[in-house]
């Protein structure tokens, strides 16, 4: 039986930085700095523990223009590590690590076969006989948008053929649009493997043969959630088995309580608690975006809340926990007390306030003084349209709590 | 909405007090203090609360205890008429309101029927009064602004609280040019961190540099480590060579002097060998010579001194015959003491022999058996014996005392024989105790008798008690009646009835006769007879009873019953009279027992005696005693025979003894004395030959000994001799001497080869090669060398540290970047501080938008709504000065408002008269209330306003009110003069009366 192991893992984003935390202890802070080498790790340990025949990098193995010299070293250290079990190394440039950029290039050992800029097709003969062939190319430049796909053709002489792919799925309008390709566009190359990477979601794209966006290694922001890592993959030339296997250091999650039953500050904080304990059964720490829904409390136990006591108190105890459970954002939604369509009809005032409010995202472009002021707007990005409709209708919100409310 | 009645329950002074049928436009009409102000309040009570303790409006609790509260009925347009009741209750009282289809509810419901207006925005627009007319020209844009926006549930002020808000959160978060708030802060250090970032990252880069450094400086250094190491050693190896030249020029010194005693040949160590062969030799002469000397001296010893061996063989005989002696005298001494023993022996046994009374032969006493058996049969006699007397006594005892208890009790009986009654005195004393027992009857029922009587004399006294207090009572009565009578026969005869009279005296005298009437005696007769009966019988018993009485019955009855206990004693003592005859006889029989048994004891004693050879009286007597001595005589006997056996035994042995000294006599030279002397000399004489002996025996082994050794010495001798010989030979030498020069010259040459040995050994130690020393040896002055060399070391060791140092600050600026150190530190930093503020930044947009959706909502608000209004002030206005004035316009500037006369002269209010100014007032109200506000349809509650104006201009005004459409007008003033402008129906009065219209 002629098939070969091996563990496909993509978008590594080594020593990328984590976004959206704040006032983050500093021992919780270490861990998420150091996660996805962490992860990175798990992997390397996980393809020694296996014995398996090779590894493949689909891509973004490092975090664009923050490529840190810590990250090529730590890097090069596991694939030594590798390298000192004999498994070789399959990789390719993506477009956030591309060839073209500034930093510095370190000299990996033999066992790393990294893809040049045109679709190239290294052979590797297993211990156990099995030849196969890998294809692939490396992102010469940040923004490739041709079809690369294109380029992938088979070559005889060997038995077993995969392609190395950091490109879009189109369809997909999430990212942008990187060496785009259509799923026949793959099964049209007669493949018995395709490794993808680019989306940090995981993704099986077709069964057999398998297309596989293995998603990226650790979560790096709250939009990330859930478990992340690689896939072990048995491929023979009619059979494939696939194994996810998890590495992340740090869990990304989002939670939703209903807090309609909480009748008091001290109720919330209970439910709160409570799942935050629930949490900590992963054992592993948790960054967790915690949603509040249905929230009626009275105005004096609402404080609590607004002054950001309850996310404090939340926090407090974190550092010392382990497994720690981070609650990084505490979002309330109150029921709402009023009516937008009965105000409206009652008073032509608020039917002229949700009129304007309405309009605000098409003619707002110069109320928004901060985004437009030299300094903030080199590290603030545009609001899109979309965002500015959410500003706007939180806006609208603020306005009717104050104008309406009687107390 | 439009009120049609009220109904004070009770509210400030006001109790009870209605107002129906309100009018469209109604005037209230009441003098000063008569309760308008209270019944506007009322109201606003009604409709919004009555005010709580901590508003500043007066609450209108009525002071005489009325319930507090009302009701209010008014028509909705789209509910229809409803009830409104507010009393006492929670601090704005209890409201209920009910629907003209049932509906009923509180609060809410009214709130919904109200569009959730409130107290002060109703005041504001819908109520005013003269105070606002005069105030006009304080009138603000701002002020009529705000009341555009007053509308519905918005309150009043929470437009402008509203703004300041927003503004508050906007400025403390972000200020263009500010320095504080947070997202300036926060730019700030995202700049500064930025800043630190991007210089970071060029340090990256300057990574291979470094790399490259450090490979240079690794190599640079491990030259100079090298070369140190070189230089170094050739040091040392100067320094080595230094110490070294000495031993050298040594070596050669030696080898030369050595050639001299090239061709000495001489044995190894052959002095020491000669020495030691002459040392052996020595001492052997010495020990020939005396060894001689020695042998010959105890030659002579041994002639002269020869023992004499006649007294030597007869050794044994004399240490036999001392040793003798002492058992000598012993047996002389034993011989004399058993003599003495015998001759007391013989005293006692004639002793006891007297005792005993009678002669006895020692063969004759050897045959009685004295054994153990014997013994103790003859003391079992002697026991019974003893045994026997003291019975004997016991029985003359027990015979005694019988016999006298026997005597006793006969006496006894004897006695009380004489003392028994005789059988006939006994019969007649039995007969004259039975006639007592008779009496006893007799006077019971005397007693009883006696008891009767007394009973029945009672119940007669009671009797007749009883009869007499019957017949009083019936006499009183009897009495009445006939009185009564008697009365009404005396009216019969004053009336002259007749019958009445008749009656009367026949009444009167039936009651006289029955007061006459005697009372039958009846059973009083039967008791007295019965009580006679029983006197009588009491008589007869007493006389019975007094018959001549015996008084010794008692004694008689005593002495019966003693006499019958001395029989009973009688019988008891015949009793103990046979009992004690009884134990007489038993004694008597004992005694003869006892006389049997001790003649059969005396028999055997006598038999005994015969056994032991005693006569007759001593064995019944003392037999124990005779048996005793008869045992001692015997073992006497026995002793004395003993004694003499051995007194002959020791006479013989004695003699044996002395025999065999007079025997031994004869060897001794001197003729001796007595036993003991010779013994003495005999022993002397032995000791001194015995050792004469031994001496002769120890002077020839020691002979012996002497030559054996002799002959040793001398082969010893010859054997040294010849090595001696054969050593000269060897060195090649005739003489001692000779030999002894050669000597001398072979150990000097021995010397030099073993300093020359002893350089080479310390030349080899520096482990130089043939080339290095042939090289070093060409060097002339190693000091200069030497310090050429310290030198170049010690710069090579200046060298090296601070190589070493750069070489670990390039590794350490290396291990930085690879550990991302500050850059990764910093990059993770700023990532972490851009997206806080990009949220922020979210917020503050937030807070941003919503106060340009406000403010752009004002100004709609205002640009839309202002003009409308101000348009149908000026309607109102140019009606109510008849086209004087045609415009009012706010100012461009500042607050207030400009107005416009029809001539085109513009003023501002305070320009213009008071009358007119309220005349602009009153039009701005009613504008506000009917286009802005024109959706509510609230009464508008006029309070004493217009008193400024003539007649025309009220008039006007009046027909203003009159006109507004579908608007309920509540006017209430106190001045009578402006009644007249209305219909009668359209006023009511709050006085009693209704007042009348006056034109």
């Amino acid at each position: 039986m002629k098939k070969v192991t091996f563990i496909h893992a993509a978008d590594l984003h080594l020593d990328s930085p984590m976004a959206g935390l704040k006032h983050l202890p500093s021992a919780i802070f270490k861990v998420l700095q150091e996660s996805t080498f962490t992860a990175f790790t798990t992997i390397v340990d996980a393809a020694i523990f296996h014995a398996v025949d090779f590894v493949i990098l689909a891509g973004d193995l490092f975090d664009g223009e923050d490529r840190s010299i810590r990250a090529q070293t730590r890097f090069r250290k596991e694939m030594q590590r590798l390298a000192e079990k004999g498994i070789p190394v399959f990789a390719v440039h993506g477009n956030h690590d591309h060839m073209e950029g500034q930093w510095v290039h370190m000299p990996m050992p033999q066992n790393v076969h990294v893809f040049s800029h045109e679709v190239e097709v290294f052979k590797h003969t297993a211990e156990n006989g099995t030849s196969v062939h890998l294809y692939g190319f490396s992102y010469p430049k940040r923004h490739v948008v041709e079809r690369m796909i294109d380029q992938y053709t088979r070559k005889n002489g060997a038995d077993l053929h995969i392609g190395i792919l950091h490109g879009q799925f189109e369809g997909n309008s999430d990212h942008d649009q990187y060496a785009p390709f259509r799923l026949k566009d793959l099964l049209g190359k007669d493949f018995d493997y395709w490794a993808l990477g680019h989306i940090h979601k995981r993704e099986s794209l077709n069964q057999q043969p398998p297309i596989i966006y293995p998603g990226n290694i650790q979560g790096r922001n709250r939009k990330e959630t859930g478990a992340k890592g690689c896939y072990l993959v048995e491929l023979g030339s009619s059979s494939a088995k696939l194994e996810f296997m998890e590495a992340s250091a740090v869990l990304w999650n989002e939670e939703q309580i209903d807090a309609s039953n909480a009748k008091s500050y001290h109720d919330l904080y209970v439910l709160c608690k409570r799942m935050l304990e629930d949490k900590r059964q992963n054992r592993k720490g948790t960054i967790l975006n915690l949603v509040l829904n249905n929230v009626s409390l009275p105005d004096h136990e609402m404080k609590g809340i607004i002054t950001g006591e309850l996310l404090e108190s939340l926090q407090e105890d974190e550092t010392e926990e382990e497994p720690f459970v981070w609650i990084s954002n505490l979002t309330v939604n109150e029921n709402r007390m009023w009516d937008k369509e009965k105000l409206a009809h009652e008073s032509d005032f608020f039917s002229e306030l949700f009129k304007t409010a309405d309009q605000f995202a098409e003619d707002s472009g110069c109320t928004l003084a901060l985004y437009a002021h030299p300094l903030a707007r080199r590290y603030l990005g545009n609001l899109s349209e979309g965002e500015k409709h959410k500003i706007a209708g939180e806006a609208e919100e603020l306005l009717v709590n104050l104008l309406y409310k009687n107390h | 909405m439009k009120i049609t009645d009220i109904h004070i329950y009770g509210y400030g002074k006001l109790t009870d007090f209605s107002l129906t049928d309100i009018q469209s436009l109604q005037v209230i009409y009441g003098e000063n203090e008569a309760g308008k102000s209270t019944i506007m309040s009322f109201i606003h009570s009604i409709l919004f609360g009555f005010p709580t303790k901590i508003q500043s409006d007066l609450r209108y609790e009525p002071k005489e205890g009325a319930k507090y509260g009302g009701r209010l009925t008014a028509t909705f347009p789209d509910k229809g008429n409803a009830v409104i009741e507010r009393v006492k209750g929670k601090a704005s009282g209890d409201v209920s309101v009910l629907l003209e289809d049932g509906t009923r509810g509180g609060e809410e419901l009214l709130s919904e029927l109200l569009h959730h207006i409130d107290k002060s925005m109703f005041q504001s627009i819908f109520s005013f009064n003269i105070h606002g007319l005069q105030n006009v020209n304080q009138v603000k844009g701002e002020d009529l602004g705000r009341y555009l926006f007053s509308a519905g549930s918005l309150g009043t002020d929470k437009l402008v609280t509203a703004e300041m808000v927003l503004q508050k959160e906007l400025e403390s978060r972000f200020k263009p040019n500010g320095k504080k708030p947070t997202l300036n802060v926060k730019l700030k250090e995202l700049k500064q961190l930025h800043y630190e970032l991007k210089k970071a990252e060029q340090q990256n880069e300057q990574y291979f540099t470094l790399l490259c450094e450090k490979e240079k400086l690794e190599k640079d250094i491990e030259r100079l480590h090298q070369d140190l190491m070189y230089s170094q050693k050739e040091l040392s190896r100067i320094k080595e060579w230094q110490e070294l030249s000495p031993f050298m020029s040594e070596e050669q010194k030696l080898k030369k002097e050595r050639e001299q005693y090239a061709e000495v040949s001489f044995p190894a160590k052959g002095m020491a060998v000669l020495e030691k062969i002459e040392n052996l030799m020595d001492p052997l002469k010495g020990r020939k010579a005396s060894l001689e000397a020695r042998i010959s001296g105890i030659e002579i010893d041994l002639k002269k001194n020869q023992p004499d061996y006649e007294i030597l063989r007869s050794e044994p005989l004399i240490h036999a015959a001392l040793e003798g002696l002492p058992l000598l005298d012993k047996l002389k001494q034993e011989e004399s003491e058993l003599s003495i023993k015998i001759g007391n022996l013989s005293e006692e046994i004639l002793n006891l022999q007297e005792r005993l009374h009678f002669q006895i032969e020692e063969s004759q006493l050897k045959q009685i058996d004295t054994s153990v058996f014997m013994k103790d049969k003859i003391n079992h006699a002697q026991k019974r014996q003893n045994s026997l007397h003291t019975k004997k006594q016991e029985l003359d005892e027990r015979f005694n005392e019988e016999k006298s208890d026997l005597e006793a009790i006969e006496q006894k009986i004897a006695e009380l024989k004489k003392q028994l009654l005789t059988e006939a005195e006994r019969s007649a004393i039995k007969a004259e105790l039975n006639r007592s027992a008779d009496r006893h009857m007799l006077e019971k029922e005397w007693q009883d008798t006696q008891d009767r009587l007394l009973f029945l004399q009672k119940a007669e006294e009671k009797e007749r008690k009883n009869k007499e207090e019957k017949r009083y009572q019936e006499k009183r009565q009897l009495l009445v009646f006939g009185i009564l009578f008697a009365a009404l026969f005396g009216w019969g005869l004053w009336s002259q009835t007749w019958i009445l009279a008749f009656a009367g005296l026949f009444g009167t005298a039936f009651c006289v006769f029955m007061a006459i009437k005697k009372q039958p005696q009846t059973n009083a007769g039967f008791i007295q007879e019965e009580i006679k009966a029983l006197a009588k019988k009491e008589s007869l018993l007493l006389e019975k009873l007094k018959q001549p009485d015996n008084q010794f019955a008692s004694n008689l009855e005593a002495k019966l019953q003693r006499d019958s206990q001395l029989q009973n004693q009688l019988r008891h003592y015949h009793f103990q009279l046979e009992q004690s005859t009884e134990k007489y006889e038993k004694v008597i029989t004992a005694f003869e027992k006892w006389e049997k048994e001790s003649a059969d004891l005396e028999e055997e004693l006598l038999h005994f005696g015969r056994q032991l050879l005693l006569p007759a009286d001593i064995s019944k007597a003392h037999l124990g005693e005779a048996f005793g001595l008869i045992e001692q005589l015997k073992s006497l006997f026995r002793e004395k025979k003993y004694a003499t056996e051995r007194k002959v035994a020791a006479e013989k042995a004695k003699n044996e003894r002395l025999h065999i000294l007079h025997q031994l006599k004869g060897l001794l030279d001197d003729e001796p004395g007595n036993v003991q002397e010779i013994a003495y000399q005999l022993k002397k004489k032995l000791k001194e030959e015995m050792e004469n002996h031994i001496k002769l025996c120890e002077r020839e082994a020691k002979l012996n000994e002497l030559k054996v050794e002799y002959s040793t010495v001398l082969a010893e001798l010859n054997h040294y001799e010849k090595e001696y010989e054969e050593q000269l030979a060897l060195a090649g030498t005739e003489t001692a001497d000779e030999y002894r020069k050669k000597a001398l010259a072979a150990e000097k040459l021995a010397d030099l080869d073993e300093q020359i040995k002893q350089i080479t050994k310390q030349i080899n130690m520096y482990t130089f090669s043939q080339e290095e020393i042939d090289r070093y040896s060409n060097l002339n002055a190693p000091e200069i060398a030497i310090q050429a060399r310290t030198e170049e070391i010690n710069k090579l060791q200046g060298k090296i540290p601070s190589l070493q140092s750069e070489l670990a600050e390039v590794k350490y600026e290396l291990h930085l970047l690879e550990e991302g150190g500050t850059y990764a530190e910093l990059l993770h930093k700023f990532v972490l501080l851009k997206a806080e503020f990009e949220e922020e930044a979210r917020e503050w947009a937030k807070y941003a938008a919503a106060k340009d959706i406000l403010e752009k909502t004002i100004s709609t608000f205002k640009n839309e709504r202002m003009p409308k209004m101000l348009k149908q002030a000026e309607e109102f206005l140019s009606s109510l000065t008849k086209g004087n004035y045609v415009r009012i316009f706010p100012k461009e500037e500042g607050s207030g408002f400009l107005i416009e006369s029809r001539t085109g002269a513009v003023f501002e209010a305070k320009e213009l008269s008071q009358a007119t100014a309220e005349q602009i007032y009153v039009s701005f109200r009613l504008a506000l209330a009917l286009t802005i506000y024109g959706k509510y349809p609230f009464p508008i509650i006029i309070d004493d306003s217009f008193v400024n104006f003539d007649h025309l201009r009220t008039e006007r005004m009046i027909s203003l009110l009159r006109n507004l459409p579908g608007r309920q007008v509540l006017f209430f003033t106190c001045h009578k003069h402006l009644l007249p402008y209305f219909q009668e129906e359209q006023i009511q009065s709050v006085s009693k009366e209704k007042l009348s219209v006056q034109l």
